[in-house]
């Protein structure tokens, strides 16, 4: 990403913070008037803060300082990203499913991939020995019943 | 099997696969037993779904009769099994997803047929088996030892008079506490007594021993050490209890109503009338153990049992009722 | 003093220290792991205890609660990442010493503090239950919603370089904390139409998905700061001299978290985050802290730490629950037929004795587990994060499932774990948002209920002094960055 990439991304940032704003207001509007006549009730404070968020995104939208000094990461971040984010979702699905004991190791190994480590014997025994360590520690000596 | 989920991403999906290994897993321990039919139960160990506030009065309940059910379920291990988030959604939804398995039960509540009552869930008093009722913890209204109101009439009294300016703390907003309140103010002719929600009934307790609010509606076992200390006074009970003889109750105040709190066990839906009967017999034995006894006796309870699944499957629905016309009256149902 | 002797005794019996120890070992494990904390710890053990004599139970369960609070910092320091909620100061100044190849020196530090701050809190305990207890119920709407706003204004400290975007991240996390059920009126706000955001999003998931994840999904696009490997990470531990010499921090660490810990409500969390702040504000270089300033590990630990003594006192005294850990101690008295209020002392002085014995005995075994333990986390810490990071979320995830048996948790913690990564690639400092949710609630309940009390008159936030010194205080610390800087900018050099 290049500097003059910076503004557009600023914009949308602003964009997507004033709509969040945006958004709490429309969802306060739904809450109970206040009990007692002068005394905020539950839509107050939620406004509040979504005034305040929008007004902050204005300001971000239109100064012209650069912004923060958000470094670029290399093009294969992305897809990485989004493949370690999936993965991690992947886990939450499975993990009802299958149980602990099988859904840690792939994982762990999945992450560790993506992190960038290639070494085959780590990548098998760390998951597999952490599978294990999170079974003994959690449901063997705590007695925590997990999936 | 259960309607589809509405609430948590994937414990109807847990729950719904639980089921099945269940049934699995009863079915290979029947085909390999000798005896066929359900005889073995238990034969596996038992979960009690917990989904109040750890350390809390519901919560011990679940683990007081954890504790003391194995010698009555055959030496199983019975296990509390922790579920909460989402008012509750979180445990009933385990519970409701077990449907037909006997070794799940589950700590039921007042402030499970309120969250029904005000639409905040999605469950209804038809998606649990009801077993039986064990305590009923009325609420009382108490003032600091300081405080210038000596009976519930002199509270009344202020409220009338000086309109908003008589508060009240206690547990939640459109909770069980909160209802009952409104159950007596209502009673009373409605004066404005100016209700402060509190995030605990501890804390609620507090604001009136710091003379924040003038009274507090709570129960009897958060405020027994300050009776006794005598730097609480209790001005009113909803119903009569051993250790609060001389206290007058709601009736002998003139208001002829009882709100309480009460806690009782179901079991996921879709128990046959034999098994339920089964559990209702386990489960009175267990709470007459001594140990249990013991539990009920330090956490300042008394026994309220109603052992008739049925009437306490009744007793339930009109709690969902009652609490929905009061809510409704007070514009607090969620009904979109 | 002899009933000191004899709750000392007590508390040294075979059965007894077996209990402290086990508790000991437990507490820091529950610390440490992200997700578990002294409240999980404490649950978990709440079984245990039904079949356990009175007071080998109770000893259990507050070594338990002593031990959490100091197993908090060792994940804070060796990876960033607040083990429980209570460490997140710690993060600041002891992940950043660890980076520096420190991590033995940050060990040290977090451990001497931590016992220093347990046995001054148990100090204040033993000599002030009766007054501070009469103090903390004077705590009403307007006071909580000073000390609410006091701390919020710390997030002017934690902003960074740009204080735009850390006042939208400390607004961010207030709207996070508004997920849930009001308070006051019972009104489902911001859930979606969903009962699985009905209980809030939760700080633990949070603590998660900022520290733990993000900083994995760091790693993985490749833009993680290195840490020093295992060659150059130091396990030396400071001297004690060099600890001595902390003790303005620590002294100044154990009486705020000594007296928030006494404030139901309030809590170690805050009590540690406004210990950093008050070090970073009386220090002579305040510019310092957040790049691994030893007094910025000490004060929020003793703080913490003290917290667990000063967290009895209404328990005591009153029968209240200040925190959720104390409210699952509450429990567990209650099954053991100890009834805390006011007669406690008077019924039962020698088990409260041997509670304030078992206290100091806690602290001690506590040092021990954390001194046989820092070996072991150096190591930890010395491996590559590549390795360690994904064993760490494998771990956060599990630990935030087991917090409340609820999967939802961790699908939060991913949430907050995208959304951690995103804010931190844009210049967004985390910590303000951490900051709103801790404190969000007990500004907006408590001025609402503040308001409810008077009927709308504002006038009562002035009628209180405690309130009226910590809205001036707050306003004070939002204005000082400001000042400071004009003030600098007008003399030739800082």
């Amino acid at each position: 990403m290049s500097d003059r990439r910076r503004r557009p991304v600023s914009f949308v940032e602003a964009g997507l913070l004033a709509l969040v704003g945006a958004g709490v207001l429309v969802d306060a509007r739904g809450y109970p008037a206040p009990l007692i006549e002068g005394v905020p009730g539950a839509a107050f404070f939620p406004g509040l803060v979504a005034v305040f968020l929008t007004v902050c995104a204005a300001v971000l939208a239109l100064r012209t300082e650069p912004g923060a000094p958000a470094a670029s990461g290399p093009g294969g971040g992305a897809l990485r990203l989004l493949g370690a984010v999936l993965w991690i979702a992947g886990f939450l699905v499975v993990l009802p499913l299958i149980g602990h004991l099988a859904a840690l190791p792939p994982l762990v190994l999945g992450l560790m991939w993506l992190s960038g480590e290639r070494s085959p014997w780590i990548l098998a025994a760390v998951p597999l020995a952490f599978g294990g360590f999170v079974h003994l520690l959690f449901a063997v000596t705590l007695g925590v019943p997990l999936p | 099997m259960p309607a589809a989920p509405k609430g948590p991403v994937t414990s109807h999906r847990v729950a719904a696969r639980r089921a099945w290994a269940s049934l699995l897993v009863t079915a290979l321990l029947s085909a390999c037993g000798s005896s066929p039919d359900e005889a073995a139960f238990p034969s596996r160990p038992i979960e009690i779904v917990s989904w109040a506030t750890p350390g809390g009065p519901s919560d011990l309940l679940a683990r007081a009769l954890a504790d003391a059910a194995p010698e009555h379920f055959g030496g199983q291990r019975v296990t509390v099994m922790t579920r909460q988030g989402g008012a509750g959604a979180a445990g009933m939804q385990y519970l409701k997803g077990r449907a037909g398995d006997p070794y799940v039960l589950g700590v039921f509540t007042a402030s499970g047929t309120v969250n029904m009552a005000t639409g905040r869930i999605p469950f209804a008093p038809g998606d649990f088996t009801p077993i039986l009722r064990i305590q009923i913890d009325p609420f009382l209204v108490a003032v600091r030892e300081e405080s210038p109101f000596r009976t519930l009439a002199d509270l009344i009294e202020a409220a009338r008079a000086r309109p908003g300016e008589v508060s009240m703390s206690g547990f939640g907003a459109a909770s069980a506490h909160f209802l009952g309140f409104q159950r007596l103010r209502a009673a009373a002719g409605d004066p404005d007594i100016r209700w402060i929600a509190y995030e605990g009934s501890g804390d609620a307790v507090v604001a009136a021993l710091g003379g924040h609010t003038d009274a507090a509606h709570t129960n009897y076992n958060i405020v027994r050490e300050h009776l006794r200390a005598g730097t609480m006074r209790v001005l009113a009970v909803a119903l009569p209890l051993t250790a609060l003889r001389d206290t007058p109750t709601y009736l002998d105040e003139g208001y002829d109503l009882t709100p309480v709190h009460w806690r009782g066990v179901v079991g996921p839906p879709g128990l046959s009338p034999e098994v339920r009967a089964d559990l209702r017999e386990r489960l009175l034995a267990t709470i007459r153990t001594a140990g249990f006894q013991e539990y009920m006796a330090r956490a300042a309870m008394e026994y309220a049992v109603m052992d008739d699944s049925d009437a306490f499957g009744a007793w339930i629905a009109e709690e969902v009722e009652t609490s929905r016309a009061l809510l409704g009256r007070l514009g607090l149902l969620m009904n979109e | 003093m002899t009933e000191f002797g004899q709750g000392l005794a007590t508390a040294l019996q075979p059965a007894n220290l077996a209990a402290l120890l086990g508790g000991s070992v437990l507490g820091v494990f529950a610390g440490a792991v992200p997700g578990l904390s002294s409240t999980v710890g404490l649950a978990l053990v709440l079984p245990v205890t039904f079949a356990l004599e009175p007071t080998p139970a109770l000893l259990m369960m507050i070594s338990i609660y002593m031990a959490a609070e100091y197993g908090g910092s060792i994940t804070a320091i060796a990876i960033g990442v607040p083990g429980s909620s209570p460490a997140l100061a710690t993060t600041f100044d002891g992940y950043a010493m660890t980076r520096r190849g420190e991590a033995g020196r940050a060990f040290g530090i977090s451990l001497f503090a931590s016992m220093s701050g347990g046995i001054l809190g148990t100090l204040l305990l033993v000599a002030a239950l009766g007054p501070l207890s009469r103090a903390a119920i004077a705590f009403g709407p307007p006071e909580y919603f000073g000390l609410g706003v006091f701390g919020l204004a710390i997030v002017a400290n934690l902003v960074g370089s740009d204080p735009l975007k850390g006042i939208i991240s400390a607004l961010l996390g207030l709207l996070a904390f508004i997920v849930g059920l009001d308070v006051l009126t019972g009104a489902p706000r911001l859930t979606l139409g969903t009962t699985v955001l009905m209980d809030g999003l939760g700080l633990v998931p949070m603590l998660i998905g900022f520290f733990a994840i993000a900083e994995a999904l760091n790693g993985v696009a490749g833009r993680r700061e290195n840490v020093e490997g295992a060659a150059g990470m130091r396990g030396a531990l400071p001297a004690f001299r060099a600890l001595f010499r902390l003790w303005r921090p620590i002294l100044r660490g154990s009486a705020i978290g000594g007296v928030i810990g006494a404030i139901p409500g309030a809590g170690a969390t805050i009590a540690s985050i406004v210990a950093w702040n008050e070090e970073r504000r009386v220090s002579r270089t305040p510019e310092r802290f957040g790049s691994g300033e030893p007094a910025g590990i000490a004060a929020p630990e003793a703080a913490n730490n003290a917290c667990v003594g000063a967290a009895m006192i209404p328990l005591l005294a009153l029968g209240i629950p200040g925190s959720a850990s104390a409210a699952v101690l509450l429990g567990g008295l209650t099954v053991q037929g100890v009834a805390p209020g006011p007669l406690l002392m008077t019924e039962q002085a020698s088990l409260v004795y041997a509670l304030y014995a078992g206290f100091i005995v806690a602290v001690v075994f506590m040092l021990g587990v954390g001194r046989l333990g820092i070996p072991l986390w150096v190591r930890v810490v010395s491996l590559p994060p590549r390795i360690l990071m994904p064993l760490v979320v494998g771990v956060s995830l599990i630990g935030a499932f087991v917090l409340r048996g609820n999967l939802a948790d961790a699908w939060f913690a991913l949430f907050f774990g995208l959304a951690g990564f995103l804010m931190l690639r844009r210049g967004y400092p985390l910590a303000p948002a951490v900051l709103g949710l801790i404190l969000g609630p007990m500004v907006e309940t408590n001025y609402r209920r503040a308001l409810a009390l008077s009927s709308g008159s504002h006038t009562v936030f002035l009628e209180s002094p405690i309130a009226l010194v910590l809205l001036l205080l707050a306003a004070a610390s939002f204005a000082a960055p400001a000042l400071r800087s004009r003030l600098r900018s007008g003399r030739a050099t800082g």
